[in-house]
């Protein structure tokens, strides 16, 4: 007999009416299986032809984490099983597609919480509470996306009347695949690129994993390696420039056991080391610490349950290693002190890095367009302030949520101000008062943010047709405030085109952030050009270091 | 009778000074190895013209005690029984201490006050005072109106460049947070003889809502001026906002002489006020 392989669907009875933990620990096995198969498509779904969060990629990852979690569990309840697999992809949802997909894992864990056990009817009952803890992660619901995919599926899976399993998920899986292709319906900008919702695409195919597996049709397939924002060697991990490390060693596990008392973990972690993060429930906890001597917080929690997961890194070799190799300007972050407000920022390059510091920042996330930072990315990085009065800038769209999360996981006060580009969040880190009181502060930096506009110079991903712009594969592309207006062969040309659509009798200063494979000479003659167009104008020239995108440019 | 003396780092308008009888005692424009009289041989104009081309850049000195001595005898000589002599903040410029020794050694009895203010907005005292004078109030009354007005006096500006305040070493530079890579301009307060940073902000046109909101705290006003470093159209374009918010109140437009210009550079705009409490 084969064991433990995804196409080995034997733990199911002829006649299966109640789905148990291990059942519903292989479904989210072979759900993951599906994705880690179809997640390029589901990238490829992106309708805006810019290098941006992966939908696909996001989605997995997120996954991935929360099978983590329970890969190890023998538990037969489902109330465990699905705790802790929503636990997991909370702590590492990433994109607006993972955090959305956290909650929906979230529900579904409320749902069954107390069961042993449950049948089509609690499972429907579940996905109801599934979908409504999706629409209320996002403070506006857009139809036409995975929002609608799971609403219409748990509408139809607390409909369902008969009590077997098999018929009730092949339902739920024919109403995603019809709700998914109503997606371009519901939302024009997917009509218009041709594609269905690609967060939809990701949940339909999670069903189809598990249909698939039910049915005995599942393929095991290998994992591929994908990058992080976690494994770029800027990630901040709270390092003094030079110097040694106090606690050079950065030491995360699971541990997983029974009345496990987390406050008292949480107390003893911060007692025999720093950056502190220790999350969880009874059961299972997840500890993340900074200490000298590695052995002692395993050595410790041993007592208690069974380590797993566990990863040991060494900071100071990693520091060491970044310092040798850095090309900036040295310039330390802000360590806030007694009741003063410490920033969070993620910043998609070395450059962007430096200036946020300069102006006061207490944490950098190295993360961006195309590597999005996880909940516990960002979740640490507010741990790792000095004070209790954290702001969050998470300085791109896709990386808002994230951050939300993340600010609600913390025991901190922490605020987020919701800056979609880097512009708006240097824009907000100029009214930046470190000794202000936090609400005040933050609605002055939401403020000062939306004062700024905001260009940006990339390459089409792909060729389409969007809002009445044809771009080709390869193009030169402009967005203005985030919306592609311009698309040309020439950079020059596409900045003045989309300077062009604002009122530049009413500016006084462009700041230009040149992309890390911009030469300097490159830079210098296109400050000429743009200076010949507008004399009036100040220009201010930096380095922001992103990649993708040859120039961001703040307007104000 | 009484007379009233100023530093010229008051920046009382000429021909206000000579109207109210206002003496004006020069200080010291220093460029590289010269020194020129504020005023008299370095007008506003020849100064803003030549700040961005001075091969280094300048700096002020206090007038010698010595001329403070001349000048309150010359005064005592042409009638002079009490002497109020009002100058710039002790705290911040050694005018004041001049003033002070050369009293000592004055044939004439002199009071001296300290306005905690800087330009325009000690040159707001110095006018009260003299009008004061003019109205024929005593001694005692003109010192106890300056010393009630004083903690109603501010001082606001928006340095559009920080170089000078840089080079001028007259502010910490961590503790207002400069050190950004990104240029700022901060709005800067004076009251009591310190100076704070109020606001800061990236642009001229951001800063006026800023000093709207910070006058609108203030009023309503015995005097207030709207203040600029050779910068009229800014300072008209805020004056324009700032009479509509205030109607029938006076609101003179002055610029901010060398003394203090040297220090906060050219571009910037604010007000000058004494509050009514």
């Amino acid at each position: 007999m084969i064991q433990n392989t995804i196409e080995d669907n034997s733990i199911i009875p002829n006649l299966w009416t109640l789905c148990d933990g291990q059942q519903l620990k292989h479904l989210f096995k072979a759900a993951l299986a599906t994705l880690e198969k179809q997640y390029e498509y589901v990238n490829q779904l992106n309708v805006f032809p810019i290098p941006d969060g992966d939908t696909g990629t996001n989605m997995l990852l997120t996954l991935r984490k929360a099978y983590g979690a329970i890969q190890h569990s023998e538990s037969a309840h489902i109330g465990q099983i699905a705790a802790q697999f929503a636990r997991g992809a909370l702590m590492e949802a990433r994109g607006n597609s993972g955090v959305i997909l956290s909650q929906i894992f979230q529900g579904l864990a409320d749902g069954l919480q107390e069961a042993e056990t449950a049948s089509t009817q609690l499972m429907g009952d579940a996905m109801m509470l599934a979908s409504s803890k999706a629409y209320k992660s996002v403070s506006d619901p857009t139809e036409g996306t995975i929002l609608t995919v799971i609403r219409e599926t748990a509408v139809s899976a607390e409909a369902y009347q008969g009590n077997d399993l098999r018929a009730f998920f092949e339902t739920v899986l024919q109403q995603s695949k019809q709700t998914l292709a109503k997606t371009p319906e519901l939302l024009p900008i997917l009509k218009e690129s041709g594609v269905v919702d690609s967060g939809g695409q990701g949940l339909a195919y999670l069903f189809q994993g598990m249909v698939d597996w039910i049915n005995g049709k599942l393929q095991p397939i290998e994992p591929v390696d994908l990058p992080t924002a976690a494994s770029l060697p800027a990630q901040a991990h709270a390092v003094p420039e030079g110097g040694q490390l106090e606690n050079p060693y950065d030491v995360q596990f699971l541990l997983f056991g029974e009345n496990l008392d987390v406050d008292a973990m949480r107390r003893k972690m911060d007692e025999i080391g720093d950056s502190t993060v220790v999350v969880g429930d009874a059961s299972l906890i997840k500890v993340h610490v900074h200490v000298k001597n590695p052995g002692e917080p395993l050595s410790y929690a041993v007592q208690f349950g069974q380590i797993d997961d566990v990863v040991v890194e060494n900071m100071q070799a990693q520091m060491e290693a970044i310092v040798g190799g850095a090309t900036e300007t040295a310039v330390d972050a802000f360590e806030a002190q007694d009741d003063q407000i410490g920033v969070v920022a993620v910043v998609p390059g070395d450059g962007f890095a430096t200036i946020f510091k300069s102006m006061r920042a207490s944490q950098i996330i190295a993360g961006g367009q195309t590597n999005n930072p996880s909940v516990e990315d960002i979740l640490n990085a507010i741990e790792s302030v000095t004070t209790n009065n954290v702001i969050v800038l998470p300085n791109n769209k896709n990386i808002l949520l994230t951050a939300e999360t993340a600010s609600q996981m913390s025991q901190k006060k922490v605020k987020v101000v919701p800056t979609k580009t880097m512009p708006q969040g240097l824009s907000a880190m100029v009214v930046l008062e470190v000794d202000g009181e936090l609400e005040q502060t933050a609605v002055m930096m939401k403020a000062a943010a939306e004062e700024i506009m905001t260009a940006e110079v990339t390459r089409a991903t792909r060729t389409v047709e969007l809002d009445g712009v044809a771009v080709q594969e390869g193009d030169i592309i402009g967005l203005l405030n985030g919306r592609l207006t311009v698309a040309g062969d020439e950079i020059t040309a596409v900045i003045k085109q989309l300077l062009d659509q604002i009122d530049m009798d009413e500016m006084e200063i462009i700041t230009l952030y040149s992309g890390h494979d911009v030469t300097a000479e490159a830079k210098q003659n296109l400050h000429h050009q743009l200076q010949a167009f507008y004399p009036d104008i100040e220009f201010e020239l930096h380095d922001g270091g992103q990649q993708h995108y040859d120039y961001i440019l703040g307007i104000e | 009778m009484i007379k009233i003396v100023a530093d010229s780092a008051c920046d009382v308008p000429e021909d206000m000074a000579e109207k109210l009888g206002i003496t004006i005692v020069p200080v010291f424009i220093n460029v590289g190895d010269q020194s020129y009289v504020d005023g008299i041989e370095m007008s506003r104009k020849m100064f803003y013209d030549q700040l961005s081309s001075f091969p280094q850049h300048p700096s002020t000195a206090a007038p010698p005690a010595g001329t403070f001595t001349e000048i309150y005898n010359q005064l005592a000589q042409e009638g002079a029984t009490q002497i109020i002599s009002v100058h710039i903040a002790d705290a911040l410029s050694n005018t004041y201490n001049a003033a002070r020794v050369g009293a000592e050694a004055a044939d004439v009895p002199v009071t001296l006050v300290d306005t905690d203010q800087v330009t325009v907005a000690a040159g707001l005292l110095v006018i009260l005072a003299a009008e004061a004078a003019q109205n024929g109030r005593s001694h005692d009354e003109i010192v106890s109106l300056l010393n009630k007005n004083i903690p109603n006096t501010r001082f606001f500006g928006m340095i559009n460049n920080l170089d000078a305040l840089r080079r001028s070493g007259r502010v910490n530079w961590a503790q207002f947070g400069f050190g950004t890579l990104l240029q700022i301009k901060p709005i800067m307060m004076i009251a009591d003889g310190a100076i704070e940073v109020v606001a800061r902000v990236r642009t001229q046109k951001k800063a006026i809502p800023h000093v709207q909101e910070l006058m609108k705290g203030l009023a309503p006003f015995e005097r207030v001026v709207i203040v600029h470093t050779d910068s009229l159209p800014l300072a008209e374009r805020l004056h324009a906002k700032v009479v509509e918010m205030f109607p029938g109140q006076d609101i003179p437009i002055m610029e901010v002489g060398p003394a203090v210009g040297t220090h906060i550079g050219a571009g910037a705009v604010g007000f000058a006020s004494v509050s009514k409490r």
